[in-house]
């Protein structure tokens, strides 16, 4: 499966990239992306953020994951 | 009509005290309206661990960020009894002491105009994905979050 991903803030800064495309045959949900991803990015567990999926919050990271899903990892929101 | 438009929020920098007193001035032809509220945010100095905070360079997921502004604006309109609204918030480097948010609301009255200026900024600082990354004078930075 195929997926983007975006990194926000201090999430980009701790990966070292803004984004990047990621091709895996072992995420099926949400929560393995977020797996796999604190593994490729150990730092990564350090920092609290939500994952969207096409520029929506996920609620319950059980979800499926779709082929092509955009997704971007957000830290704490710091707008005003 | 204004409700249904979708606008652009974000500015490059700070937002100028000239652009808010012309934005008022535009309201003037308006005399349905008797009362505006106005929120601005200011970015401040804080002293942390001995560092002063000499600018916030701010950044934002702008696809998702410019859906939640419009579905924000969309839900104020649906609460609130509001002749019109305006809402400019800063991306990129803004000073200690200059402004990153104007959120501008008129009514007839003023607690529609009051109620839902403050709906309005809270829902923007709880909901929409803008990141800031606190500057500090000898250009360290640290990450801003919303308390």
């Amino acid at each position: 499966m195929n997926i983007s991903i975006n990194y926000f803030g201090m999430i980009a800064e701790s990966t070292g990239k803004s984004s990047e495309k990621i091709e895996t045959a072992e995420i099926r949900t949400v929560n393995d992306l977020r797996k796999e991803l604190v593994n490729r990015y150990p730092n990564l567990s350090t920092y609290e953020f939500k994952i969207a999926i096409d520029a929506n919050l996920v609620e319950d990271e059980n979800e499926k994951l779709k082929p092509g899903a955009l997704v971007a990892l957000l830290p704490p929101f710091a707008g005003g | 009509m204004e409700k249904k438009k979708p606008k652009k929020v974000f500015v490059q920098g700070a937002i100028s005290p000239e652009k808010i007193a012309t934005s008022i001035a535009h309201h003037q032809v308006k005399t349905n309206i008797g009362a505006h509220d106005i929120f601005l945010g200011q970015v401040r100095a804080d002293e942390i661990d001995g560092k002063m905070v000499k600018a916030i360079d701010y950044s934002a997921y702008e696809e998702m960020a410019e859906n939640k502004f419009h579905e924000i604006r969309e839900s104020a309109f649906e609460k609130y009894d509001l002749t019109c609204m305006h809402i400019y918030h800063s991306l990129g480097e803004v000073k200690a002491g200059e402004i990153c948010l104007f959120v501008f609301t008129s009514s007839k009255h003023r607690k529609m105009a009051m109620d839902a200026c403050r709906y309005l900024v809270e829902e923007i600082k709880a909901q929409v994905p803008v990141f800031g990354k606190e500057i500090f004078e000898d250009e360290s930075h640290q990450w801003k979050v919303n308390s």
